[in-house]
């Protein structure tokens, strides 16, 4: 019997194995096949699902980046994020500047074959500042109507001249008379809508009308997905073949010999900064004082902030100016870390420490104060932590005050705050108006700056169309807010993108791979194999 | 015992599912409530800040009384709830589509993950619990004991991570994420081989749980003196081992059963972001994130609905296992 047994319990083992393996060599997906160049999809992670999106006004960073794939704008990015004509031959302004017209393409052609006229453009308009759908781009603020002058050109009159306005209109186009849907989206742009698999992808096709040829590629597939270990992994499976990397998985990368072999690793800065305001408006007995603000900057350990606990995942800011956009001086320095002579300013200030403690003190009041920040996120948790640190080391105290993100909005936007940190996205136009005319400093985002000759240059950049002397003037702005630090701007954070080896033609702008041209257009998949660094 | 014996038990159903239908309402007051008094201006997750700075205060002021927010919090339950009967949820804050859209979009591929590992749990946990349960104190129910013991202590998110790693890229026999491939092949079997990684990592802990709850209810009906008994007598003891260890467990088993379908609703959000499984955890993690009250409340009231329908399923099946809930009280 136990011989019996034992025959039987193998060969039941036997067969379990035996199934188990047949099952697996099934399933086991063979390696891709080589399939041809053309055909071959591009796959891309996207964080959020883009679909349903409204082309003329996109709800989100996501959203907006899908829809400039599938649809063109007028006007459209080049990698520095300068406006250039896309889907316009040009653009013109009238002696006033008031009126600017744009002649579009004859070419252009939306993906149901129909061509692209002066009446899509007017109803582009009339979608993206529709109050039902969402709020209208401020750049179209000051528009008092635009008018098909003919199937080709385009009127558009302002109420007052306003230089900033071209990058507005790189707001993607949507058709006229209701073509294609949210879900089913219609475009003009070098990809076309193919499939939705709602929550996990969508699926392009390259358009073979498009004016400037179709993209390199056949096919791109747009994969969701939120979480970066899935997103390194599905890297790693080859599931996909370009994607974002966090901080973590970027240090990761770096040190795998084998990811660096199949994979190449891109960085770029966006445009975005993190600061803190210091409301300087005299509500409080310590920032009104430019040399107490300078003190702050000069505290704070920016550099070995980023160097150790953000992975060297950025770059110490300088102003609100982006480096890496036109605007701001480039021949600024960010002030270092020197607590010495931070200590230095405040005692010039009038601030001295008291014993025992060593908080500084003046007329009898401590150097004390509540900063702001969000809860959520680990890296504003630790700038936050750094900074309290480094300023209990020259003798202030700051208590920490982490509030849920609407909250910390709602603080800001009532003036309930000494200091607060906070991240801020750039927009492609440098106009600082809504960070530090003196306009906002009451109920925008400028925490207290009223400078006078700030507010001149800000209105003169406004009404000039030469960019040479809209630069001239940030830079004066760039300048005065480095001499007067309203904010400690902390660093200009990176991104990290890792693209397969095989695929070429991949650049990024600060808006990262896809939101500039020539973008997707220009990738494709190389012939041969191509040869890793050190191969 | 006549038929009608046999189902009064089932008479008191009309007042249960009165009850249930004014629990499901205040959940959703308490919910409703709980979002009105979040801090913050609930028209930030409608308007991003960016864009806050195009509007006027008049433009503010009709989008506030468009959405109802300019209203006391018990007026636009009130409203809600109205529309909530209709079968209205209203319509989402960040894609402006209907939220009822929305759900039944999500809905059944959550319903089929959760299926799944309701399966998982039931066909795997409950016998492998039971077959512990009559060895007790011998190898098998030793390791059994370490082994859902560790299962129930590993977070879902690593052991998830880990069996990504395995099968889908070292091994490449099981698909990373997602519900369907990229070519939009819908065969059965491409699909079931999605579902097998998130549905074993959803039913981890249920199945460690259930599989040890089994096994303690067996191995004391097993070790009771009726069991003793009839083995005595010569009655075979897979017959002694269904009736007086197995079939006592399934009431206590059947009612906690019922409570899956809101411990799942809850597993699912982790679990779906991690797999990228289009289901309504997914939805529910980027609602909350968005502050998307619509959506938000809409998925509260479904959760309370499953929850309460899990408590009636739980009872029904208890009575349906255990005669003495059949009759009903003594002397009735």
């Amino acid at each position: 019997m136990s011989g019996r047994g034992e025959t039987r319990r193998d060969f039941l083992r036997a067969s379990l194995i035996a199934g188990v393996s047949a099952v697996a060599v099934r399933c086991a997906r063979a390696p891709a096949a080589r399939s041809s160049p053309s055909l071959r999809p591009v796959r891309v992670v996207f964080p959020t699902d883009p679909l349903p999106v409204n082309l003329a006004q996109p709800r989100d960073v996501t959203a907006y980046q899908f829809a400039r794939l599938v649809s063109d704008s007028l006007v459209g990015f080049d990698r520095r994020l300068t406006p250039i004509p896309r889907a316009a031959r040009g653009w013109v302004w009238s002696d006033d500047h008031r009126t600017l017209t744009f002649s579009l393409r004859e070419s252009v052609l939306w993906h149901d074959g129909l061509p692209l006229t002066s009446q899509d453009v007017v109803h582009t308009w009339r979608t993206a500042i529709d109050p039902r759908t969402g709020v209208p781009d401020r750049g179209f603020a000051l528009v008092e109507s635009v008018e098909a002058v003919d199937r080709l050109t385009v009127h558009v009159h302002y109420r007052r001249a306003f230089s900033p306005a071209v990058a507005s209109w790189t707001v993607p186009l949507a058709p006229a008379s209701d073509r294609g849907d949210e879900t089913r989206p219609l475009g003009c742009g070098p990809w076309k809508f193919t499939r939705w698999d709602s929550g996990e992808r969508v699926i392009l096709d390259a358009f073979p009308g498009y004016y400037d040829g179709p993209p390199g590629a056949g096919r791109l597939e747009l994969e969701v997905l939120r979480d970066y270990s899935t997103r390194f992994a599905a890297l790693i499976a080859g599931r996909v073949d370009i994607t974002n990397l966090s901080p973590e998985y970027y240090e990761k990368a770096l040190a795998d010999p084998d990811f660096q072999r199949r994979f190449r690793v891109l960085t770029y800065r966006i445009p975005f900064c993190w600061f803190i305001a210091w409301r300087m408006d005299g509500s409080n007995p310590f920032f009104g004082d430019r040399r107490v603000r300078l003190a702050m900057t000069l505290a704070i350990d920016r550099p070995g902030f980023i160097e150790k606990m953000s992975h060297g995942f950025g770059e110490v800011a300088v102003t609100s100016f982006h480096p890496d956009l036109w605007g701001g001086d480039p021949e600024l320095k960010p002030w270092p870390f020197d607590p010495a002579r931070a200590r230095v300013l405040l005692a010039e200030a009038g601030w001295r420490p008291r014993a025992g403690d060593g908080v500084l003190v003046k007329n009898g009041a401590p150097f004390e104060f509540r900063l702001l920040y969000a809860q959520s996120g680990a890296e504003t948790q630790r700038i936050a932590e750094l900074v309290q640190a480094n300023l209990r080391a020259v003798g202030v105290k700051a208590q920490l005050e982490p509030l849920a993100w609407a909250v910390l909005l709602d603080r800001r936007r009532t003036r309930d705050f000494t200091a607060v940190m906070l991240g801020q996205r750039t927009d492609a136009d440098p106009d600082p108006y809504d960070l530090w005319h003196s306009a906002e400093a009451q109920s925008g985002f400028n925490a207290g700056l009223q400078d006078p000759e700030v507010d001149r240059w800000i209105e003169q950049a406004r009404e000039t169309f030469d960019r040479a002397e809209r630069e001239r003037l940030y830079r004066r702005v760039a300048r005065r807010l480095h001499e007067e630090q309203p904010n400690t701007f902390f660093f200009y954070p990176n991104s990290a993108l890792a693209i397969s080896r095989e695929l070429t033609g991949l650049e990024v702008s600060p808006l990262g791979p896809l939101a500039f041209w020539p973008g997707s257009h220009a990738w494709k998949w190389s012939e041969g194999r191509v040869r890793a660094p050190g191969e | 015992m006549t038929p009608t014996r046999a189902w009064r038990g089932f008479s008191t159903l009309p007042r249960r599912f009165a009850v249930a239908g004014v629990t499901v309402l205040g959940v959703t007051f308490a919910a409703f409530v709980a979002l009105s008094a979040a801090p913050g201006d609930p028209l930030a997750s409608r308007v991003a800040p960016e864009e806050r700075r195009g509007l006027s205060p008049q433009e503010e002021r009709e989008l506030r009384t468009r959405l109802g927010l300019d209203r006391p919090v018990v007026l636009r339950y009130l409203a809600w709830s109205g529309r909530f009967l209709r079968g209205d949820l209203g319509e989402s804050f960040q894609t402006r589509r209907p939220v009822a859209d929305e759900i039944r979009t999500r809905l059944w591929p959550t319903v089929e993950l959760n299926l799944a590992a309701f399966l998982v749990v039931t066909f795997a946990g409950l016998p492998l619990g039971w077959w512990a349960g009559r060895r007790p104190g011998r190898k098998i129910d030793r390791w059994s004991l370490v082994t859902f013991s560790l299962l129930y202590a590993a977070p879902s998110f690593w052991v998830a991570l880990v069996l990504q790693n395995l099968f889908a890229v070292h091994w490449r026999i099981l698909p990373l994420y997602g519900r369907t491939p990229p070519d939009g092949a819908a065969s059965l079997g491409v699909h079931l081989q999605h579902l097998v990684l998130p549905a074993l990592c959803l039913a981890l802990h249920q199945f460690a749980f259930f599989a040890r709850f089994a096994r303690n209810t067996s191995a004391s009906g097993w070790r009771s003196g009726h069991a003793l008994c009839a083995r005595a007598a010569g009655v075979p003891d897979i017959r002694v081992f269904f009736r007086h260890a197995v079939r006592p467990s399934l009431v206590p088993l059947a009612a906690l059963l019922g409570l899956l379908l809101p411990a799942f609703a809850s597993g699912a959000v982790l679990m779906e972001n991690i797999f990228a499984w289009p289901g309504l955890g997914f939805l529910f993690w980027s609602a909350v994130e968005t502050r998307d009250a619509p959506v938000v409340m809409g998925l509260t009231a479904l959760v309370g609905i499953l929850t309460v329908a899990g408590s009636l399923l739980a009872d029904l099946l208890g009575q349906l296992a255990d005669p003495r809930a059949r009759r009903g009280p003594v002397g009735a």
